[in-house]
């Protein structure tokens, strides 16, 4: 595996993993109307990367799946009844505040691999490679401040209340 | 601007809307770091001049409109005759009044991020892509409802269906169809439909107009204030069209999202 290979793997797990967060979220907080709808366009940046990663993926001689997996909903439904069962009922705004707690780290990392991305497309002068990260890389930090922003705006009330 | 005065004294026991605030402030006794009264204000005048002294030297400053200015002259443009002269904007990063949002996401723009802009004196101007409808129409719902105006009424008519000429021309809901979408229901004009949205449904006549296929459009106008009181009743079904859009606003400038919604028609048997 060269170094291409590593970095398109690595962004391309990563987006996956953020496109089935964010469909999740949006899913889990449906009666948040603003956070449900944004949340769901959101994800759709994280399926076309996945889509462009692989289209791109071809030439260097990797065969990634174009289209992102949609959320395991029976794992964490399973996972929110044992829950529900040991006598922990996640307190819906906390809950929120955790989802998208996991959703900066997540683009965080993503953010990370981008910049791996395009570090060793410009080293070997992969022009279009570059291009695409120049392409994807801003929509991943729009991810990370939306959730840092509705972090800011959800936390005084739900903390506070608790 | 412009100074709506007062036309007639409040009908029985109902008090202006800034009567009611300022007993109540007064009633909670909020008072300022001095331990005075927080309100110093009274009446709406000086309580118009507690706001040209808020905006005194911001983007919005108030404080060359005065109440005698307004009386005189009728209506004042704000910003005086030219509020961006010489292309200059208040943009600067230690002036304006907020460093702006994503208009995708609505995150807010961080400082740094905003002085990245160098916008000193410049407008910023931004874009947002384009995205799918949150919701779009299916099988069941085949058809692109649009919501929207009549020239004779205003909002929810609180006003408008007062002056019975306004009312008269306009007096109840209806929905307009193409032709062909319309014979594919068997429905003529003046026929009674249901507009059935996957959250609710308006009864209503048809009206069969040039609008494109597959649209719908019902206006907004009509809702309960003058038939139950409440919402839809068995007697008297839905009118409201704002009860079929989806529960959705722009998340920066929090407008909600009345205009559109997938929808199918059902004719009203006779």
């Amino acid at each position: 595996m060269n170094g291409i290979q590593y970095a398109l793997r690595r962004i391309h797990h990563g987006e996956n993993e953020a496109a089935k967060e964010l469909l999740r979220l949006a899913d889990r907080h449906r009666t948040d109307h603003e956070v449900h709808h944004v949340a769901r366009d959101l994800a759709s940046w994280s399926h076309e990367h996945v889509q462009l990663l692989a289209q791109h993926a071809t030439r260097f001689g990797l065969n990634l799946d174009d289209e992102a997996d949609t959320p395991n909903g029976i794992t964490s439904q399973v996972r929110e009844t044992l829950a529900h069962a040991a006598g922990r009922h996640p307190e819906p705004g906390l809950s929120l505040l955790e989802d998208l707690r996991h959703l900066h780290l997540r683009a965080s990392e993503n953010s990370l691999a981008w910049e791996m991305l395009a570090q060793v497309a410009q080293a070997q002068h992969e022009r279009e490679l570059l291009d695409l990260t120049e392409k994807c890389h801003p929509q991943t930090l729009r991810q990370i401040r939306w959730a840092n922003t509705t972090i800011k705006t959800q936390t005084p009330q739900v903390l506070a209340s608790l | 601007m412009h100074l709506s005065e007062k036309a007639v004294d409040p009908p029985g026991d109902a008090r202006p809307d800034l009567d009611i605030f300022l007993d109540y402030a007064g009633r909670m006794g909020f008072r300022d770091k001095d331990g005075q009264p927080l309100i110093s204000w009274t009446e709406p005048e000086s309580a118009y001049a507690a706001w040209q002294r808020c905006s005194a030297g911001r983007p919005c400053d108030y404080t060359d409109i005065s109440y005698a200015a307004l009386r005189s002259e009728g209506g004042i443009q704000w910003g005086g005759e030219r509020l961006y002269a010489d292309g200059v904007f208040r943009a600067t990063p230690d002036d304006c009044e907020s460093y702006g949002r994503d208009l995708v996401t609505g995150a807010s723009v961080e400082e740094t991020e905003y002085r990245a802009l160098n916008p000193d004196g410049k407008a910023v101007i931004k874009a947002a892509e384009f995205f799918p409808l949150h919701e779009d129409t299916s099988s069941d719902y085949p058809l692109q409802l649009i919501t929207g105006r009549t020239i004779y009424h205003f909002h929810t008519r609180t006003k408008t269906a007062r002056t019975p000429e306004l009312q008269a021309a306009a007096p109840d809901v209806w929905v307009e169809l193409s032709a062909d979408d319309a014979a594919s229901l068997a429905a003529t004009e003046g026929d009674l439909v249901d507009v059935v949205s996957p959250r609710g449904r308006v009864r209503a006549r048809l009206r069969i107009t040039p609008i494109r296929r597959s649209t719908a459009f019902v206006p907004f106008h009509y809702g309960y204030w003058d038939t139950t009181g409440v919402g839809p009743a068995d007697a008297d079904p839905g009118r409201a069209a704002n009860e079929l859009t989806v529960t959705d606003w722009d998340p920066v400038s929090k407008q909600p999202l009345f205009k559109t919604s997938a929808a199918r028609l059902e004719k009203v048997p006779r």
